[in-house]
């Protein structure tokens, strides 16, 4: 258990008993409203890591929509749809706050205080950094064949592999400066990969 | 994040015994029924064990007709005949396809934005009345087939459908007294159908091509959890655009001096011909059509070489959306363990060999495409009412967002995210004292709010005045399940809290729905008398009319006694006719054809003797493997 998960016993809107701290309730089994600012980690039974193991994370979170999805609850009251509805919401933004590398690593370190970097003033101050994020939009709009933008693309999702190792270091050592840092730069690397994908996108079909 | 639970709790009871829960996939073209039986799904047929129900409504004198008996109308009284209704829902006038600028739609003028009307036999409908005239129909079909009440469906929509059309097919099916138990993605109850009944496992490639709408989604299937990994489509592409490009072939060649003004009848009846040769080149390499416009008959001829040409750009544009949904969700082809075809328009050899060149497999059509949709329809009603294994997890088919200044759009909801969902994002004022706040919700893909679809329109009032910048003015999205939409909107600072849920602007109002709900229910019992003696009556007039026009043709193959049974027989039916009791006509056509079945096959025999003459073998085999001669 962790520490946003502690002392939130509650009685059961349904049957009035201490309803515990899961989703359904302890005594009834009945679903219960969504408790505000749990741990994303922890509604999927993780420890708060970068390196999560991702397949542990992908049962867990089908897991949790086979108890709560809305269509387990189409014949249930009014009442009990709507709390299992809001649930599997709830569900679905703690799974999206953590299964890609950038938004788990902006979820620990807000978990850590720190500023996530995500507003948009926030701007990257490495210079080598800024240099080969250049360098890459200048390749990108100089890339005439999908081949070419295919092999783009490659390069970026290295590079993006490269950062998420050094998170992952990073992090086991909580070292918050440096990931910090690394967050800033996979924030842009992501930009980078997503743009390279537009560019194929758009090639598509233009070729014979 | 528990945006959902603050609505007002208890406003439904609790469920006591209701009535059976079907699958339908209301189709652009065709509609199917589909129930969970003992053993397995069961596609629910007609009498001639047709499964397919023609998605057409005719609005005649004696009433309202839907399916096979609506089609026949078409013929003699296009202007009191809708098909293809399902490309009007949540639509406007100029969202629409025409064919040389005429549309096979009467649309009621100087309507300003909002969903189509339509004019039709002296009325004005919406698409959502004439589809819930589709739905009762299929309503009927299952409780006659059930033996009991049917009132509540899983109903499918095109996985590309946007909000406001969601939200139109589920007013149409209150309309037609259905509780609507979810909505579900066509291709997705299609990978319900596999999954369940092949036992597929893997990622698979689901291609959707209908009568109105393409949709392509990636499922991973695994253990009976259905999860969709990204869809993709075009909410207007569909073998009505084959059929449109065939009908502009003929019209160029029918171009003479002068150039024809089509009206919306002479537009359906050249997209039926049409349609025809269409699907004839599917097992054929040609075929001549006649197109008669206003008195002036004109022949075609139509290869597959010609039909290829005309509909490739289509096709193309459908494999390309296809691989741009792949390359969203970062797969490529070979990933893909199987692709599964959906939808009548993947009969086209085109569109099958296209989709296998793409994938570099030959695609799965084991089961029906025009039934499988219907059918995981109803694997998903069971499972909604009376449970099993399996889960399903779809997507947000379009990004959703903001009008911010300079007509640009805020995304606040990406693409392929899973449902149900809530999104918020703050905003704020950016005039000294503002007091309200204009929110324009738009649906696409595209930066600036014209190149989306517009979806609703909202004003936050009672923002307490405040200097421009400081007030926190949060918006929530929330998606629910079937896929559809509710924005609110709050000021937190001040603590003034302002709700509004989302009225899709081309959806109805609920004052609207109210009347049409109210009409329906006081006419419905009529209604659906009344519908079923006019389709017996219909019949046994065609029937009446074969009957009487073979005698005169062949009338050298009866002995005396036969022709005077037979006539007899006919005397009996036209007088039933000219009365209002069904089971009186059908009795009367039932007698009729019982009598004029020998006569019936010996014509059968002459005809082919005649076929045959001069005839080749190959010839013979083309004509016996065509499936028009029902």
């Amino acid at each position: 258990m962790t520490r946003h998960d502690v002392d939130r016993t509650r009685p059961c809107w349904s049957c009035g008993h201490d309803a515990g701290v899961g989703v359904l309730c302890a005594h009834c089994q009945i679903v219960q409203p969504v408790a505000e600012g749990a741990d994303p980690f922890a509604v999927f039974g993780l420890e708060p890591h970068f390196d999560i193991d991702t397949p542990r994370l992908e049962r867990a979170y089908v897991d949790a929509q086979r108890r709560l999805h809305p269509d387990g609850f189409a014949t249930r009251p009014e009442r009990e749809r709507r709390l299992a509805a809001a649930q599997a919401v709830a569900i679905n933004a703690a799974y999206a706050s953590i299964k890609a590398p950038l938004a788990r690593a902006r979820t620990l370190l807000r978990q850590h205080g720190r500023d996530a970097g995500e507003a948009s003033t926030e701007t990257i101050d490495d210079p080598a950094v800024l240099m080969e994020a250049m360098e890459t939009r200048e390749a990108l709009a100089e890339a005439a064949d999908a081949d070419a933008v295919a092999d783009l693309g490659r390069r970026a999702a290295e590079a993006v592999r490269a950062c998420q190792d050094r998170l992952v270091a990073a992090f086991n050592t909580d070292n918050l400066d440096a990931a910090a840092r690394l967050t800033l730069r996979l924030a842009y690397l992501d930009k980078l990969a997503h743009e390279i994908k537009r560019k194929r996108l758009a090639l598509v079909g233009t070729a014979a | 994040m528990s945006l959902l639970q603050i609505h007002e709790p208890g406003q439904t009871p609790a469920p006591h015994a209701k009535g059976a829960a079907v699958g339908i996939d209301l189709g652009t073209t065709n509609s199917v029924v589909a129930v969970a039986g003992a053993d397995g799904i069961d596609v629910i047929r007609d009498a001639r064990g047709n499964g397919l129900l023609p998605s057409v409504v005719a609005y005649t004198d004696d009433g309202v007709l839907v399916g096979e008996p609506a089609r026949r109308v078409l013929l003699d009284q296009p202007d009191r005949v809708v098909a293809s209704v399902k490309r009007l829902m949540g639509r406007a006038a100029t969202d629409l396809a025409t064919l040389g600028g005429t549309l096979p739609y009467d649309i009621e003028p100087g309507k300003a934005g909002g969903m189509v009307r339509l004019r039709v036999g002296g009325m004005v409908l919406s698409p959502v009345e004439v589809s819930a005239d589709i739905l009762r129909a299929l309503r009927a079909r299952a409780e006659a087939a059930l033996g009991h009440t049917v009132d509540r469906a899983v109903v499918t929509v095109p996985a590309y459908f946007d909000d406001a059309a969601r939200a139109a097919t589920k007013d149409a099916a209150r309309l037609a007294g259905l509780e609507v138990l979810r909505l579900v993605n066509e291709p997705t109850a299609a990978a319900l159908a596999y999954g369940l009944d092949k036992g597929a496992e893997g990622l698979f490639a689901v291609f959707d091509l209908g009568g109105g709408t393409f949709d392509v989604s990636l499922l991973m299937m695994e253990k009976g959890v259905f999860r969709v990994i990204a869809t993709g489509g075009d909410a207007a592409l569909g073998g009505d655009d084959f059929d449109r490009k065939v009908a502009e072939l003929f019209l160029a060649e029918r171009k003479g001096a002068v150039a024809e003004a089509l009206d919306p009848s002479d537009a359906k009846l050249i997209l039926a011909t049409s349609r025809l040769a269409k699907e004839c080149l599917t097992w054929q390499d040609r075929g001549e059509w006649a197109v008669e416009i206003g008195g002036r008959m004109t022949r075609h001829t139509l290869d597959t070489a010609r039909l290829e040409a005309a509909i490739g750009p289509l096709v193309d544009r459908a494999i390309a959306i296809t691989e741009r949904t792949l390359i969203e969700a970062d797969v490529t082809p070979a990933d893909v363990a199987g692709v599964v075809l959906v939808g009548g328009s993947t009969r086209v050899p085109l569109v099958r060999r296209r989709v296998a060149q793409l994938f570099g497999r030959e695609p799965l059509a084991d089961i029906n495409p025009d039934e499988v949709v219907a059918v995981g329809a109803a694997i998903q009603a069971e499972l909604l009412t009376v449970g099993g294994g399996a889960l399903l997890l779809d997507v947000t088919p379009l990004s959703l967002g903001l009008e911010t200044m300079g007509g640009l759009v805020e995304r606040i909801v990406e693409r392929n995210v899973p449902i149900p969902l809530a999104q918020a994002q703050e905003f704020t004022t950016f005039q000294d004292g503002q007091t309200a706040m204009a929110i324009h919700v738009v649906q696409g893909e595209r930066e600036t709010v014209d190149a989306c679809r517009s979806l609703a329109r909202f004003e936050l009032r009672g923002i307490p005045p405040m200097v421009a910048g400081s007030a926190h003015i949060r918006v929530t999205f929330a998606i629910d399940a079937d896929g559809l939409l509710t924005v609110t909107a709050r000021e937190q600072t001040s603590g003034v809290e302002s709700e509004v849920a989302v009225k899709p602007s081309y959806g109805l109002g609920d004052g609207e729905i109210e009347r049409m709900l109210r009409d329906s229910i006081v006419n419905a019992r009529d209604d659906m008398a009344r519908r079923m003696m006019v389709e017996a009556r219909v019949d046994a007039e065609r029937l009446a009319a074969a009957v009487a026009g073979a005698v005169a043709a062949d009338g050298d193959l009866l002995d005396e006694d036969e022709r005077s049974a037979i006539e007899g027989a006919l005397v009996a039916v036209r007088a039933a006719i000219a009365g209002v009791d069904r089971e009186a006509i059908l009795v009367a056509t039932e007698a009729l054809e019982r009598t004029t079945a020998p006569f019936a096959q010996r014509r059968m025999d002459r005809n082919i003797g005649r076929a045959l003459t001069g005839v080749s073998v190959d010839r013979l085999a083309a004509v016996i493997d065509t499936p028009a001669a029902r």
